[in-house]
């Protein structure tokens, strides 16, 4: 294409990626442009906005419903992100193997849940949970553990955490898992061969020579699951609904409320853009991570 | 001796994630088939003891809340996914190739700020584009589930890593003959798009027909409701007290879609996946 003249491929190249450039203009620039605006009002929905500075942003840093929503978020998104970076590297590492029997009906069952979507199985959960007749319940009897079956998952304010990180992470693990089996079939066969010739066993050619390798996905996967994990209403909006008394009212339920139920318009935004700076500054690490893959 | 106890202790593992997977669908279809009576037992029948396939049909067409039934839903959301697919692949196509093929200043730094944009989560910008569209007028109307997602970030991305494979000599020659650069595209490059086509494709359809979070927010008319802010509703206005045979009835009907589309097309929804995690497309 070298012989192209540079003004010419300019102007083509432009040319078709204009529908992107009013994409985002439209759909990113100018509606984050306007949320920030926003938030330096007292805007209610249904009474004219005034002018208030930063005080949203003041009223945030002293507001500790705003401090139990990030607690919420970090303490749910703790939870989940550890298993599911454990058990996705577990998974691929089991399923990285080409003698493996039965390998793709594994593959299949693990990336399932993947792509249904979170308000049928979240009913399906909503049942796994309820105490005493739920089917975790049933399961447990089953084990001869029924003392367990009382457990009021979604109800108390200790396990609702952990009952929508357990949620999550059965949903999402998946993704990831097949994110790393991906990363361990392009780590090249005849480095884990010669390794093997040189006397190392499985697990130290894992740890020495393919975890390493393995680094940029690793990355990937914590830093897009952090974000892609505390970003998420459904599974809590489908469990507990951000209950009880708060112990999972993450920062999307927050935003939710205060914005489309509460009507605090200026209020809501300055959370959101709040969020979204946080958020911003992690997808700025995962993206400069993936920029390797742009030259091929 | 090592080798085989690694080998028993990776089938339990496999074998114990697959049931944790698989389990909570098992329980779905099989309460999808019993009478309500039957759906939470202490101990779990996992065998109906009566069968009611029936259950269903009654999930698919009882009106629910003002009149509307699931079947309605369903109907909402099919239009919708297939609209967003179709715009998706046109128009990310269209902009992946102009990222691909051609040179121009910042255009490495502008498909990275694109790209960066699908790392954010969705629920952070909902108010920005709650607000735009409500000026756009599009507030409660199916189209705004179509329009924000018709182009993304990800499916640019997809889109170009694909098309940077198409051979530039095609190009070039095309140009030789004297063709304008759209013919170009339309007539030699897009034919040649199958497997970016059916990656975005699937991708962008299971992404909306599985959307929650923005229907609720934007759509208050019930004929207007998409399945899942449907389903979400199920409990409400039902002629039983508590009818959770139909409510795993109707997440299965739900989940029966994104399923059968994605045993139908796992290759190319993986080759999607691993484009998007930085491995080659």
């Amino acid at each position: 294409m070298g012989r192209v003249r540079l003004a010419y491929q300019t102007k083509f190249g432009l040319l078709f990626i204009s529908p992107a450039a009013l994409y985002f203009a439209a759909f990113w620039i100018f509606p984050v442009a306007l949320a920030a605006v926003t938030s330096l009002t007292d805007w209610r929905i249904g009474s004219p906005p005034h002018f208030v500075g930063l005080l949203n942003y003041v009223n945030l840093a002293t507001d500790p419903q705003f401090h139990h929503a990030m607690l919420a978020s970090l303490t749910i998104t703790g939870l989940a992100l550890v298993c599911i970076v454990g058990l996705a590297l577990g998974l691929a590492v089991a399923l990285h193997d080409p003698s493996l029997r039965l390998s793709s009906l594994f593959k299949l069952a693990v990336f399932i849940p993947v792509v249904t979507d979170w308000v049928a199985t979240g009913l399906v959960w909503q049942l796994i949970f309820l105490p005493n007749q739920g089917v975790l319940a049933g399961l447990l009897d089953g084990l001869g553990l029924a003392r367990w079956s009382a457990l009021r998952w979604t109800a108390s304010r200790q396990l609702a955490p952990l009952a929508v990180a357990i949620f999550i992470v059965w949903k999402m693990t998946g993704f990831y898992a097949m994110v790393y089996l991906a990363g361990l079939k392009s780590v090249p066969r005849e480095v884990q061969e010669a390794a093997r010739v040189d006397g190392a066993s499985p697990a130290q050619t894992l740890w020495r020579i393919s975890m390493p390798l393995l680094r940029p996905i690793t990355v990937f996967v914590v830093v897009s699951g952090f974000v892609g994990v505390i970003g998420l209403f459904e599974p809590i909006f489908m469990l507990t609904g951000g209950g009880p008394a708060d112990a999972t009212r993450a920062l999307p339920i927050f935003l939710y409320e205060n914005f489309f139920q509460f009507q605090r318009a200026g209020y809501a935004s300055a959370a959101g853009m709040l969020f979204l700076l946080m958020s911003l500054g992690f997808a700025l690490v995962a993206a400069r991570q993936l920029q390797y893959s742009f030259y091929d | 001796m090592p080798r085989r106890m690694l080998r028993l202790v990776r089938y339990l593992f496999l074998s114990g994630y697959s049931a944790f997977s698989l389990l909570p669908f098992a329980w779905m279809l099989s309460a999808a088939l019993k009478r309500p009576q039957d759906v939470l037992t202490v101990p779990i029948r996992w065998i109906p003891p009566v069968w009611r396939p029936q259950n269903f049909l009654q999930a698919l067409l009882e009106p629910r809340f003002a009149g509307e039934n699931l079947a309605r839903f369903m109907a909402n959301s099919l239009l919708v996914a297939v609209a967003t697919t179709g715009a998706s692949i046109v128009l990310s196509t269209i902009v992946g190739y102009g990222f691909a093929k051609f040179r121009f200043r910042h255009r490495d730094t502008l498909l990275w700020v694109m790209l960066s944009t699908t790392l954010l989560p969705f629920s952070s910008v909902i108010i920005p584009l709650f607000l735009i569209i409500r000026d756009l007028r599009l507030v409660d109307s199916l189209w705004a589930l179509v329009v924000p997602f018709a182009l993304t970030g990800q499916s640019i991305f997809l889109a170009r890593q694909f098309t940077v494979t198409i051979p530039n000599e095609l190009i070039d020659a095309g140009r030789v003959d004297g063709a304008g650069e759209m013919q170009i595209f339309i007539r030699l490059v897009f034919p040649l798009l199958g497997p970016a086509i059916v990656t975005v494709g699937i991708m962008t359809l299971l992404m909306s027909w599985n959307l929650f979070l923005w229907p609720l927010v934007v759509l208050s008319s019930q004929e207007n409701f998409t399945l899942p802010l449907g389903l979400s509703l199920m409990g409400l206005g039902s002629t039983f007290l508590v009818d959770y045979h139909l409510w795993m009835a109707a997440a299965t009907l739900a989940v029966l879609l994104p399923l059968m589309m994605f045993l139908l097309l796992e290759r190319q929804y993986m080759r999607g996946l691993e484009a998007l995690s930085g491995l080659k497309g």
